[in-house]
């Protein structure tokens, strides 16, 4: 296991570099991102450990940041002052681009994986805004109308949204429709609302509402998506069959807030929780480990040397398939192999 | 959530006189800064929130003193006699906002647009979470906070040299995926 400290500043967001291997970014702030600056950092994996190529400092707090997907040193990030910036970290102190649109702290950004030339945000004010590099002022803007934590471009098409936000529901906005009252908008499914297929064992204890903070789009079944947010519950969500989670991932002892499908296995995540853990699961879907398509989760291991809220977490894209980095408000950003903890 | 304004301490007041009565017109270095800060800015109120924050770093390291950027745009506000309805500046208010929601708000709320700070719902925040959030509260000044230009390296962007790397779940048979990372070469 490696380590980075990111001494006087609580990190938000971890992210690999969709060009290196060895390529590291980490967003936060001072003081919790409860006020003070906010400081990127740009890292780099050796054999000797992890080194700082570069930072930034910024005025308010990074709650989240996105690589690039066609330039290999730029990366943008999500302001709690509302703004966007586009670092290079092959120059100078300052960002090469910036946008103001948002009226409220923005949450999240992810760039677009298919096309590489559109990214979005989402904020606190409610809505999402879609963008690209050229262009001062926002394309699209979706109204949500709930402070929106996580919004994604799905990795499949080029034209599909998803969001999930404080009032509990999974948005999926296709912008090839039209923009008419819906605005897009195709699909909103209650996050809380009982599994389709009653699930032996299973006990549904949510209480109603649970604000959704966390949701990745899985790799390689294109209507999968899997949730997480304050009660502590992964869900696993089929397009195909909207009206309720295909699984439930119960384990977590607090909030879930951060978590991503592997890029190498169909039905393996990790996710990361105010409980200071970092969990690695298994949705049960894998034919070959016993799964027949909707067979029950498991968790598979835990990383716990986490010593505050686990915040971020992201899997290396390229090598072996074990490799991811978390981060928490422990000031560390942790390196390590998902194989080492998982039972057998 | 119209919280009291933080009483204004008489240090700062005179700080803060002194940034008010600063020959700013005449100080051709400052100028030329703050032209370059404002760049092709348009809106008044962005100009005067850019100029302000400039006026408060331009002082602060010429004085060698911190100056605390949301009490000084509150006090100019407040000398001007346009304090906003619920007593306090916008930009205190939304230094305040973001602490307040999950102290106050374990409850989700369903339709509002309102932040939540993450939902930390009742897990056990750092001890100094707590203290910061006091800060916050009493209008204590916050250490260490500096003043970042809004600068942008506009049209100074590095040249793109890699290659786009297919993801894992976009490669085919022939696509070689080497197993051990680069980087423990």
């Amino acid at each position: 296991m490696l380590e980075f400290r990111t001494s006087g500043f609580n990190p938000y967001s971890v992210k690999y570099s969709p060009f290196f291997d060895s390529r590291l970014a980490v967003g936060g702030g001072a003081n919790f991102g409860l006020v003070g600056n906010g400081r990127l950092y740009a890292l780099n994996l050796t054999a000797n450990g992890i080194i700082c190529e570069k930072f930034f400092e910024t005025q308010d707090c990074l709650f989240d940041l996105t690589w690039s997907e066609q330039h290999e040193n730029q990366l943008l990030t999500a302001g709690g002052d509302g703004s966007l910036k586009l670092f290079d970290i092959a120059v100078g102190e300052f960002p090469v681009a910036g946008w103001q649109e948002h009226g409220r702290e923005v949450f999240s950004v992810h760039w677009n994986l298919v096309n590489k030339d559109t990214f979005l945000s989402s904020s606190w004010d409610g809505t999402v805004k879609i963008w690209t590099p050229e262009k001062k002022e926002s394309l699209v803007t979706l109204p949500v109308h709930s402070c929106v934590y996580s919004a994604q471009f799905s990795p499949h098409h080029q034209d599909v949204v998803t969001t999930v936000s404080r009032d509990s529901h999974l948005r999926v906005f296709d912008l090839r429709t039209k923009p008419s009252a819906q605005n897009h908008m195709t699909l909103a499914i209650p996050i809380h609302a009982p599994p389709k297929v009653p699930m032996p064992g299973f006990v549904n204890q949510s209480t109603g509402p649970t604000e959704c903070l966390t949701h990745d789009w899985n790799k390689y079944r294109d209507s999968v998506l899997a949730t997480a947010g304050v009660d502590g519950v992964i869900r696993t969500f089929d397009l195909r069959m909207p009206s309720g989670p295909v699984n439930v991932l119960p384990g977590h002892e607090y909030a879930v807030r951060r978590i991503s499908w592997s890029p190498h296995l169909s039905d393996v995540l990790l996710s990361a929780s105010y409980d200071m853990t970092c969990r690695v699961w298994t949705d049960g879907s894998n034919v070959d480990q016993g799964g027949n398509g909707n067979g029950l989760g498991r968790e598979m291991g835990r990383m716990d040397r986490h010593t505050e809220f686990a915040m971020g977490v992201d899997w290396c894209l390229f090598g072996a398939e074990g490799w991811c980095a978390t981060c928490a408000w422990d000031e560390r950003v942790l390196v390590w192999d998902v194989r080492d903890v998982m039972r057998g | 959530m119209a919280e009291a304004p933080p009483d204004i301490d008489l240090g700062n007041t005179y700080l803060y006189h002194q940034l008010d009565e600063y020959p700013w017109d005449q100080d051709q270095e400052f100028q030329g800064g703050l032209r370059a800060i404002l760049g092709s800015v348009q809106d008044p109120a962005q100009v005067e929130h850019l100029t302000l924050r400039a006026k408060c770093y331009y002082f602060a390291r010429k004085a060698g003193t911190a100056v605390d950027f949301d009490g000084y745009k509150q006090w100019v506000e407040t000398q001007r006699g346009n304090v906003p309805v619920n007593g306090t500046s916008q930009a205190v208010y939304d230094t305040l906002s973001r602490p307040e929601e999950p102290i106050t708000s374990s409850q989700p709320a369903t339709s509002d647009s309102g932040g939540g700070m993450g939902g930390m719902g009742d897990a056990p925040k750092p001890a100094s979470f707590a203290e910061i959030c006091d800060m916050i509260h009493e209008g204590k000044p916050i250490p260490g906070i500096k003043d970042i230009p809004d600068t942008i390296l506009e049209g100074q962007a590095s040249d793109t040299q890699a290659t786009k790397r297919k993801k894992p779940w976009e490669r085919t048979e022939e696509d070689e995926a080497p197993a051990t990372p680069t980087w423990l070469k």
